[in-house]
C-alpha cells in the first residue's frame, strides 16, 4: 500500500481549507471505490499527499426541501436516500436506482456524491440525477457556484470539479404531478453486480402527450448522457400511438453513434432498445392508471 | 427397522463451533517465532526462466529465508501423474506457477520482499486452445512428451454403425462447457511447524486430502511418511479443491519451515487464489444419437475433450468418469464413446464436485430434449422409454442387479412436487410480453466412492474411555459436508449411546490409516462402513465383557439409550458403569474399523466393465424465467429429487441439495473463469460472479430412500449429485420459454439474447 496521510475532521470550514492549501488531496467519504483503488495501488491516487476523511461533516448529511427543491447533502449514503421519506415520496425512481446498488454494506457506506464524483459509466445514481436535471452545489473556501449535474460530469470519471472544491449538495427540482418516471436495469445476477445497462426515464404528459422528455441510458455511453435524439422524437406523440419498437431501435442508434461500436454492442443495442420499451410501458400504464391517457 | 440414531436430523456437531465463531482455522493458528510465506508467481504463462536473483529479496528486513527450485530435494509431485512443480525449474507452464518462496517475521515483509526477487524470463509461446493443443503438438506443453494428450479413454458397446444403420433419425450436435472457480469461501492456507512432535513436521490447515497431502509433502522433502504429521483444523469449502494446490502450498512451507527452524504460515488472498488453484475442466463435446420414430435410442457416439491446463492433475480419473456416464441413465444397444485431456498452458484443471459429470449431463440431457423436439415426443415420455431399471446393462456393460435402480421413482417424484406436467402445457402455450416462463428436467445416474480409480477403503478409530465417553476418528476429512455428525450417528446406534457422549477428533494423518481421499461423494458409503465396522467390533468385545462381567445368559445383549439389556425388561447396567468395569479389569475397548468396497473392474482395451459397485439416481426439474428483450434468467424454482439410499441425517442431506443446486445455478447461468491467452482476468469475486442469495430460487427436496446392501444401514452419496443436474435442467428450461437452444455454458445475457457470448478484445480488463 502506498504512504499517505490520514486527516479527518467534522468541520466543513476545515475540510475546505485543506482543500485550498495546494496539497494533492483525496476525499474519502464511504470509501466503497476509493478502499479497491487503494488495495489495487490505482494510479487515480498517484501522488496525492493526504487522504481527507469528510466521512464525519454532518451539515452534508442532510436531505430536506428548499425553494421547491429537494436538496441532498453529498455524504447521504445510498441506504439514507432510499429510506427517506422525502425522496421516496417525490423521486421514486431515485429510490430504485439508489436500493440496487451494490450489496447491504456498500449502501450502508457508500454516498451520493462519491457516486457522482467517481463519474463511472456505470454509475446507478447518474441517469435518474442526469433525468431529474439535478443541480450540484461545488463549495471552496471563497464560495460556491452551482452547475447542472450534465455540465459537471464531462467524461468517463471525470468531472470538472476543481481541486479546491468539495461537492457539498445536489438539488433536484420538485416534479409537478404530471410528471413519471421509469428506471430500468440489468445485471449479470440479482445483487452486487455493476449495472451491464440501465435507464432512466423522465416525461411529462400533457393532454395526452409526451413532453419534456429525458432519456439517459447507463453502461451505453462513454458516460452517461442523455439521447437528444429519442427524446426529440419522444415529444410531442401520443401516449396512446406510441411506436415501442421505433423509440427502441432509435436509442439503440444513437447510443452506437456516442459511443461506437463497441464488442458489447451487438448486445447491448437490443437490450437497450428492450429497457427502452420497458420503460415507455410501465409509464404508459400508469399514465393509463391515472386516467390520462 | 426403526433407528434412535441415524435416519434423524441432528445438530451438526461442529455447529455451534462454528456459528459462534469459536472453530479455528488454518489462517487463526499461531505458534512461537511463527513466519509468514508468500509465493512469487509467475509474470508469463509460458517462459523460459534464465536466472533468479534473490539478493535482494535477502537484504530486506525481516526475511529469513528465499527458496528456489534448486533448493527441493524432488521437485515434481502429483496424485496420478507426477508433472507438477513445486516451485518452476527451467520453465513455467501456467500463470499461477511459483518460482519462489520468500519467508519472513510479517506478511507484509513477505510481500515486499517478493517483488524484490529478480527473474530473467524469455517469454514463449503458448497453446491456449484444446484445438491446437490436440492438432499441433509440434512444441508440447511439456518438452519431454511426444505431444499434449494426457488421457484417452474409451467405452465400446456393440457396434454403433449397426445401430446408426438401423436408426429412422440422427442427430449430430456440439456442445461445450466453461472453466470454473470452486469459489470456496476460505482460501488456502497452511502452517508447517518443524520438530512439534516427534516427527520432522506437523501441518496443519485447510486440507481437504490430509493423507495425499502427506505423500506430497514426504515426496518433495525426500523423508518417510512417518515424518511428517498432518492435522486438518476446520475448513471453510473445498469442493473437490484443496488437494494438489494445497499440497504444493504445505510442501513450500515445509521447505520454509526446515529451512529456518521455525513455524511457517501460509495463506493465499482470493486472487492468488484464483490465479494459482486449479478449476474445473472446460469441455467440448461432439454427441451423435439414432433412434427410432417411436423414441428408442439405438445408438450413441460421444467425443468429450478436456481442457487439462498446465498439468496432469486429476485429469486422468476425471475424463474417466466421463467416459463412463457420458450417455446418461440410457438403455442404448450400440455405444461408443471416447474422452480426451490435453495439457495446454491455461490455468491446470483438477478435481472439482462432480469431477466430469456436470459437463455430460449438460450436453446428454440436452440432446434427450433435441432429440425429444425432433421426434415430437415428449421429454419425459422419451426418458422414460429409455431410462436404465433392475437388470439393466449399462453403456459399459454392467448389469444393475445389487440395488433398487430408482430412476423412475426420482423422475416421477420430481414430476409431481415441481407440478411438471401442467406447467408444461402452460408454458408451451403463447405467452404474451417478453417475459416467458419454461420448465425443464435432467436426469443421471453416477457411479458411487473412486469406482475402478484406485483401492477404495477407509480405516476408523473408537476408544471408549473408562468414564463411558467416547472418542472417534475417521481417515476421512471434514469438508463440511457434515462427516463428522454423520459418523457420530452410525457410532452412537450401534452402541446405543446418545452422540454427545462422541467426541470426534480432527483427522490426523499420524492416529488412523490411510483411507485415501475425501472425494468422489465416497464418505458416507466408504467412511460409514468403517465406522460401522469399529463400532460394531468394539460392541462385540464389550458385550462379550459384560455377559462374562454380569453372567449374563441366554439372549444376546441389547445396547439401547445408554444401557445394556439382556433382553426385554430391566437393565443389566448402564453404558459407563460397564465402561468403568472394563478399564479396570483390563479389557480393551478400543477399534479401528476397516472397510474395503466391494470388486469391481474396467478394461481399458475393451472400454467396458463394472466401473463401480452401486449408483445413485437424481432428477432436477427448473422452472425459469425468461426475459427475452434483456436476456436475464430468473430461476424460479428448482425441485430435486435424489435417491440416497438412506439418509443417514435428512437436514444434512437436504443441506447437501440446497447446496448443490446453486451451486449448479451458478455453473448454469453465470460462472466462468475468463483467460485471455493464458492470463485469467477476472480474479477477485467483484467480477467473477457466483450467484447470492438474492440468485436462490425456491428449492424442493426430495429424498428418496432405496437402501443399499453395500451402505451403512442402506446409506449411498448425495454431496456431487445435487450439484451435477441444474445447469441442464435450466438450459432445457430457457429452451421450452425461449425456443432457442443453448448448446453452451454459461447462459448469460449475451448467449441468451444473442446466441453468442461477447469477449472484450486484449488482455486488459
Amino acid at each position: 500500500m502506498k504512504d499517505f496521510q490520514l486527516l479527518t475532521t467534522r468541520e466543513l470550514s476545515a475540510a475546505l481549507q485543506y482543500l485550498a492549501s495546494g496539497s494533492k488531496v483525496k476525499l474519502l467519504a464511504g470509501g466503497t471505490d476509493l478502499l479497491v483503488d487503494l488495495a489495487q495501488k490505482s494510479h487515480r491516487l498517484a501522488g496525492i499527499d493526504y487522504l481527507l476523511d469528510i466521512s464525519q461533516i454532518k451539515e452534508l448529511k442532510l436531505i430536506r426541501v428548499r425553494d421547491n427543491r429537494l436538496e441532498i447533502g453529498s455524504l447521504v449514503t445510498h441506504t439514507d436516500l432510499s429510506e427517506n421519506p422525502l425522496t421516496r415520496r417525490y423521486f421514486p425512481m431515485l429510490v430504485q436506482a439508489a436500493r440496487v446498488i451494490g450489496s447491504t454494506q456498500i449502501r450502508n457506506r457508500g454516498t451520493v456524491g462519491g457516486n457522482i464524483n467517481h463519474a463511472s459509466p456505470a454509475a446507478d445514481l447518474l441517469p435518474p440525477l442526469l433525468a431529474l436535471r439535478s443541480e450540484v452545489e461545488l463549495t471552496a473556501q471563497g464560495g460556491s457556484r452551482v452547475l447542472p449535474l450534465s455540465q459537471f460530469v464531462t467524461g468517463p470519471y471525470q468531472t470538472c470539479l476543481r481541486p479546491d472544491e468539495l461537492l457539498t449538495t445536489l438539488r433536484l427540482p420538485l416534479p409537478s404531478p404530471d410528471y413519471y418516471g421509469s428506471f430500468q436495469r440489468i445485471g449479470r445476477r440479482k445483487a452486487v453486480t455493476i449495472a451491464r445497462l440501465s435507464l432512466a426515464l423522465v416525461v411529462r404528459v400533457t393532454n395526452g402527450l409526451f413532453q419534456d422528455s429525458r432519456l439517459v441510458p447507463g453502461s451505453a455511453t462513454p458516460y452517461p448522457q442523455p439521447l437528444a435524439r429519442v427524446e426529440a422524437a419522444l415529444n410531442n406523440q401520443a401516449v396512446a400511438m406510441l411506436d415501442l419498437e421505433e423509440m427502441g431501435r432509435l436509442a439503440g442508434e444513437e447510443m452506437v453513434a456516442l459511443s461506437g461500436e463497441r464488442w458489447s454492442t451487438p448486445y447491448k443495442k437490443p437490450a437497450l432498445a428492450s429497457l427502452v420499451k420497458k420503460a415507455l410501458l410501465a409509464i404508459m400504464e400508469e399514465v393509463a392508471a391515472d386516467g390520462k391517457g | 427397522m426403526s433407528y434412535c440414531q441415524v435416519n434423524k436430523s441432528l445438530t451438526r456437531v461442529d455447529a455451534y463451533a462454528k456459528v459462534t465463531g469459536q472453530a479455528k482455522f488454518g489462517a487463526d493458528l499461531t505458534f512461537p517465532d511463527m513466519l509468514y510465506g508468500k509465493v512469487l508467481r509467475s509474470k508469463y504463462p509460458h517462459a523460459r526462466i534464465k536466472g533468479i536473483n534473490p539478493e535482494k529479496a535477502l537484504e530486506y528486513p525481516g526475511v529469513e529465508a528465499v527458496l528456489t527450485a534448486k533448493d527441493i530435494p524432488n521437485n515434481l509431485f502429483g496424485v496420478i501423474i507426477h508433472n507438477q512443480q513445486v516451485l518452476a525449474e527451467r520453465e513455467t507452464y501456467y500463470i499461477g506457477d511459483g518460482i519462489a518462496v520468500v519467508a519472513a517475521r510479517t506478511r507484509e515483509a513477505a510481500e515486499q520482499a517478493r517483488e524484490l526477487i529478480e527473474v530473467e524470463y524469455e517469454e514463449l509461446p503458448g497453446i491456449y486452445r484444446l484445438e491446437e493443443a490436440r492438432d499441433e503438438p509440434v512444441k508440447p506443453v511439456h518438452p519431454e512428451m511426444a505431444d499434449n494428450q494426457v488421457a484417452h479413454h474409451t467405452l465400446r458397446k456393440g457396434d454403433v454403425k449397426l445401430g446408426f444403420a438401423e436408426a429412422e433419425i440422427i442427430l449430430e450436435r456440439e456442445y461445450s462447457t466453461q472453466l470454473i472457480e470452486h469459489a470456496y469461501l476460505e482460501p488456502e492456507a497452511v502452517i508447517a511447524v518443524p520438530a512439534q512432535h516427534s516427527t520432522l513436521l506437523t501441518i496443519y490447515g485447510s486440507v481437504q486430502n490430509p493423507y495425499a497431502t502427506r505423500r506430497a509433502v514426504a515426496g518433495v522433502l525426500q523423508v518417510p511418511l512417518a515424518q511428517i504429521k498432518v492435522i486438518q483444523d476446520h475448513l471453510g469449502g473445498s469442493f473437490g479443491g484443496k488437494d494438489e494446490n494445497v499440497s504444493a502450498m504445505a510442501a513450500r512451507a515445509a521447505l520454509l519451515a526446515l529451512k529456518t527452524g521455525k513455524a511457517v504460515k501460509m495463506v493465499n488472498d482470493r486472487v492468488e487464489s484464483m490465479l494459482e488453484s486449479y478449476k474445473r475442466h472446460p469441455y467440448q463435446m461432439k454427441y451423435k444419437v439414432g433412434a427410432s420414430k417411436e423414441g428408442k435410442i439405438l445408438a450413441m457416439e460421444i467425443k468429450a475433450e478436456a481442457d487439462s491446463g498446465a498439468y496432469a492433475c486429476q485429469t486422468p480419473f476425471v475424463t474417466w468418469r466421463s467416459v463412463v456416464q457420458a450417455t446418461g441413465p440410457y438403455e442404448i444397444p450400440h455405444v461408443k464413446t471416447d474422452t480426451y485431456g490435453f495439457y495446454t498452458n491455461n490455468v491446470y484443471t483438477g478435481a472439482m464436485r462432480g469431477y466430469g459429470s456436470p459437463q455430460v449431463i449438460f450436453a446428454q440431457e440436452s440432446l434427450l430434449d433435441e432429440l425429444a423436439r425432433e421426434l415430437k415426443i415428449d421429454p419425459v415420455e422419451l426418458r422414460l422409454q429409455n431410462i436404465y431399471h433392475n437388470n439393466s446393462i449399462t453403456a459399459s456393460g454392467q448389469r444393475l442387479d445389487n440395488h433398487q435402480v430408482s430412476l423412475k421413482e426420482v423422475l416421477e417424484r420430481a414430476l409431481t412436487a415441481s407440478e411438471y406436467k401442467a406447467k408444461y402445457r402452460e408454458y408451451s402455450q403463447r405467452q404474451p410480453g417478453e417475459k416467458k416462463r419454461g420448465i425443464g428436467l435432467a436426469i443421471s445416474y453416477r457411479g458411487c466412492s473412486l469406482g475402478a480409480e484406485a483401492i477404495d477403503a477407509a480405516a476408523a478409530n473408537i476408544a471408549i474411555l473408562n468414564d463411558g465417553s467416547i472418542t472417534l476418528s475417521c481417515g476421512l476429512a471434514e469438508n463440511g459436508q457434515g462427516l463428522k455428525t454423520i459418523f457420530s450417528q452410525i457410532a452412537a446406534e450401534i452402541l446405543g449411546v446418545d452422540p454427545e457422549r462422541i467426541n470426534y477428533l480432527p483427522v490426523d494423518t499420524s492416529a488412523v490409516p490411510d483411507s485415501g481421499a475425501t472425494v468422489a461423494s465416497r464418505s458416507t458409503m466408504v467412511g460409514g462402513n468403517a465406522v460401522k465396522n469399529a463400532a460394531e467390533k468394539l460392541k462385540k468385545t464389550f458385550a462379550d465383557f459384560v455377559a462374562r462381567e454380569y453372567e449374563t445368559t441366554g439372549a444376546e445383549l441389547v445396547f439401547r439409550d445408554e444401557q445394556i439389556y439382556n433382553g426385554p425388561g430391566k437393565a443389566v447396567t448402564s453404558f459407563s458403569e460397564a465402561a468403568a468395569a472394563a478399564f479396570y479389569q483390563g479389557v480393551l475397548l478400543n477399534a479401528t474399523g476397516w472397510y474395503l468396497s466391494p470388486d469391481i473392474s474396467w478394461d481399458e482395451e475393451t472400454g467396458s466393465g463394472n466401473p463401480y459397485f452401486t449408483y445413485v439416481y437424481g432428477c432436477q426439474i427448473a422452472e425459469v424465467e425468461v426475459d427475452i428483450g434483456t436476456g436475464e434468467i430468473s430461476v424460479l424454482r428448482i425441485t430435486a429429487a435424489h435417491d440416497v439410499g438412506r439418509a443417514i441425517n435428512p437436514a444434512g442431506v437436504r443441506g447437501q441439495i440446497y447446496g448443490g443446486v446453486m451451486m449448479g445455478l451458478g455453473y448454469g447461468l453465470m460462472e466462468e473463469v475468463e483467460t485471455e491467452d493464458g492470463y485469467i482476468s477476472n480474479t477477485n469475486f467483484d467480477d467473477y460472479l457466483i450467484p447470492t442469495i438474492k440468485d436462490l430460487p425456491e428449492i424442493i427436496p426430495i429424498i428418496v430412500e432405496n437402501p443399499d446392501p453395500n451402505g451403512p444401514f442402506g446409506a449411498k452419496s448425495i454431496g456431487e449429485p445435487t450439484l451435477e443436474l441444474a445447469g441442464a435442467a435450466i438450459a432445457n428450461a430457457v429452451c421450452q420459454a425461449t425456443g432457442k437452444r443453448i448448446r453452451s455454458l454459461p447462459l448469460n445475457l449475451e448467449r441468451v439474447l444473442i446466441g453468442s457470448s461477447l469477449r472484450k478484445g486484449g488482455r486488459s480488463k
